[in-house]
């Protein structure tokens, strides 16, 4: 009990000095501390006073440390200005604060703490939505700590430094993706000066992150690729790919922004691809066995048949 | 009062001094509601606030005031807690998600509500332009998506025309579905299966068609998720082949993955059916020997059959 006082004291008188305190000062304005005058000894005090700090910046009070001189040697003093800590009015209305709160609980975030949510439903109004209160998650999404301090990076515009498929990597980060089960982060990569996509679990080791506001963000970005056809940088050619009835409302409910450039009077589609990887349309075609088929151009049926013979041919070699 | 930690309890407190000082005269019960917190400990945590904070010399103009009238809370002078604290990054990441992940499926907001919060929260997080973050929870048809949600929810038999991708092919049947829910960037429904006289998950993006047979199911007591799989697996398949295979393992749940020294990979992984074979079979190196995990038969004779097949449809005889 006597700590929590303690510690709303401390953020206090950090929030209403006008220049940073040293320990010392805080020593005296702030009651509840280890003192002389009780026989405590100064190294109990500072004890305290070190964890107290520890404690109050875990839980996202920002103190800072900054360097006094008015003293025959410089010191630590320690103050919290208020634009880092103060959270602006977000003008939710409760409504708003609602479906918010409704959305956050759909979300089972694996790895996060379920506190973090109330705590910050709390810090913009309060626990708003009653039918949230008995809503199951629906979704899981992992987040892991690598996420949140790209999460910081990108927010903050700091540039982030890891290792990647082991090669260091130094990348601006523009966004975050969660797709199809795993994370991705889409940046500019300043050592292949290219914009580039990383799945976040091929990241090893820890993330660094460098000074804020050092770069800015392009109005539109491309976000990751996954169409394995669209990865690379060659040049487009325009594939035409006839997929059959049976299989048409499976492959568009996957893909809804497919091109379907026909729909034919037997409920096949003919779609239009924009194929920069060839090796990658014909692994998306093998997801389809006989029941698609490339219609154009030329060479790349070609290379489907070349491919697919050479399965043929290994089995002619070796008689059953 | 519950085991909470010190900073905890501070950080609960800052939170929510703020809106009582902005909202004067609040009966204690309703904040206590609003904040998801026990009226016991909400009273204990303001007179705490009342009796023990202030600013040094600690005099009565720098005391916070704290004044109960009828069970409603006035709280005077506290300067120093105008404001909540700001979002720490584990906060405003699980609520920016959550937020996203709902607007991501079409449907899901009608009246643009939820779009207006995010957006309000995203301009205070300094998100600018271009969205930070996205989740996608899955692909699905919206409206298909709905009745199986609603489905679940009033215990209604449904009759699904399932397409199943690892048997290739689309059967009808009728269902108690139990719950849909989103796992690793799908979207799946767990019920069970009249057909197949067991649980199973089935893909939402899978279901062609899901309509209400009219009948309704009893809910069982509890639902075995764990037992509930995409389909029965008895089989697995060994490979071996160049290190360009290795990608399987990425893609795949598999038993094992070994790497030799020159650089072949071993794996050996389950399989769900035959044309899901095939199709993995079909994009791995020629190289590759394929073999049944249980008997050793070569697989070979299944890969060239599929290829022929499809071969079929490029060179006509």
């Amino acid at each position: 009990m006597a700590r929590v006082e303690r510690l709303l004291n401390l953020v206090a008188a950090l929030i209403d000095t006008t220049t940073p305190l040293t320990a010392e000062q805080i020593r005296i304005r702030v009651p509840g501390y280890p003192n002389a005058e009780s026989g405590q000894s100064d190294a109990a005090f500072h004890r305290a006073f070190e964890r107290d700090k520890e404690s109050l910046r875990e839980v996202g009070i920002p103190i800072e440390t900054v360097e006094v001189h008015h003293f025959e040697q410089p010191r630590a003093a320690y103050t919290i200005i208020r634009d880092s800590y103060e959270l602006p009015d977000l003008g939710l209305e409760l409504d708003e604060l609602a479906a918010l709160h409704l959305a956050a609980t759909m979300i089972q975030a694996e790895g996060l703490d379920p506190e973090d949510l109330e705590e910050g439903l709390r810090k913009l109004g309060g626990l708003a939505s009653t039918a949230a209160a008995s809503a199951a998650p629906v979704g899981a999404v992992p987040m892991p700590p690598q996420l949140l301090t790209l999460f910081a990076c990108t927010l903050e515009r700091r540039v982030a430094s890891f290792e990647y498929e082991g090669a260091p990597r130094q990348v601006q980060p523009y966004r975050l993706e969660y797709r199809r089960g795993h994370w991705y982060m889409t940046g500019f990569d300043l050592d292949r000066e290219a914009q580039r996509s990383f799945r976040l679990d091929r990241l090893t080791g820890q993330v660094d992150s460098g000074a804020a506001d050092s770069y800015a963000v392009p109005d539109v970005i491309e976000g990751v690729l996954l169409r394995q056809w669209e990865i690379g940088t060659g040049e487009i050619t325009l594939a035409r790919v006839l997929v059959d009835s049976e299989i048409a409302p499976a492959v568009l409910a996957e893909d809804p922004d497919l091109r379907v450039a026909e729909t034919r009077p037997d409920g096949s589609l003919v779609l239009e691809l924009d194929v920069r990887n060839p090796g990658g349309l014909r692994s998306f075609m093998m997801n389809f066995l006989d029941r698609a088929e490339i219609l154009s151009p030329e060479e790349f049926r070609q290379d489907l048949v070349t491919w697919l013979s050479s399965f043929v041919s290994t089995q002619a070699e070796r008689p059953a | 009062m519950s085991r909470i930690t010190a900073p905890d309890r501070v950080q609960r407190i800052l939170a929510v001094i703020p809106w009582i000082v902005q909202n004067p005269g609040t009966p204690l019960t309703e904040i206590a509601e609003r904040f998801g917190l026990r009226k016991e400990d909400l009273r204990k945590d303001l007179e705490l606030v009342f009796y023990g904070v202030g600013l040094y010399p600690f005099t009565p103009d720098v005391l916070v005031e704290v004044s109960f009238e009828n069970d409603c809370v006035t709280v005077n002078l506290a300067e120093y807690f105008h404001r909540p604290v700001r979002l720490t990054h584990e906060e405003a990441l699980t609520l920016l998600a959550g937020g996203r992940a709902v607007l991501g499926r079409d449907g899901s907001d009608p009246e643009g509500v939820l779009r207006s919060a995010v957006q309000k929260l995203s301009a205070v997080l300094g998100e600018g332009e271009v969205s930070a973050v996205e989740v996608a929870l899955g692909p699905a048809d919206p409206g298909i998506l709905q009745v199986l949600q609603q489905a679940a929810e009033a215990n209604s038999v449904l009759a699904l025309s399932y397409f199943s991708y690892g048997r290739d092919q689309a059967t009808d049947r009728e269902v108690d579905p139990y719950s849909v829910l989103s796992r690793e960037g799908h979207w799946y429904l767990l019920a069970y299966c009249h057909l197949m006289d067991a649980e199973r998950l089935f893909r939402v993006d899978r279901v062609q068609k899901a309509q209400l047979t009219g009948d309704s199911f009893e809910p069982p007591d509890s639902i075995s998720q764990v037992g509930a799989t995409l389909s029965g697996t008895s089989r697995s398949v060994e490979l071996m082949g160049p290190e360009s295979i290795s990608w399987v393992a990425d893609a795949y749940p598999y038993d094992v993955f070994e790497q030799n020294p020159d650089g072949t990979v071993r794996l050996v992984l389950p399989v769900t059916a035959t044309p899901w074979l095939e199709r993995l079979l079909l994009r791995l190196d020629p190289s590759t020997v394929a073999t049944d995990g249980l008997s050793g038969e070569s697989l070979n004779r299944v890969r060239s059959a599929a290829a022929q097949r499809i071969l079929n449809r490029y060179l006509p005889t």
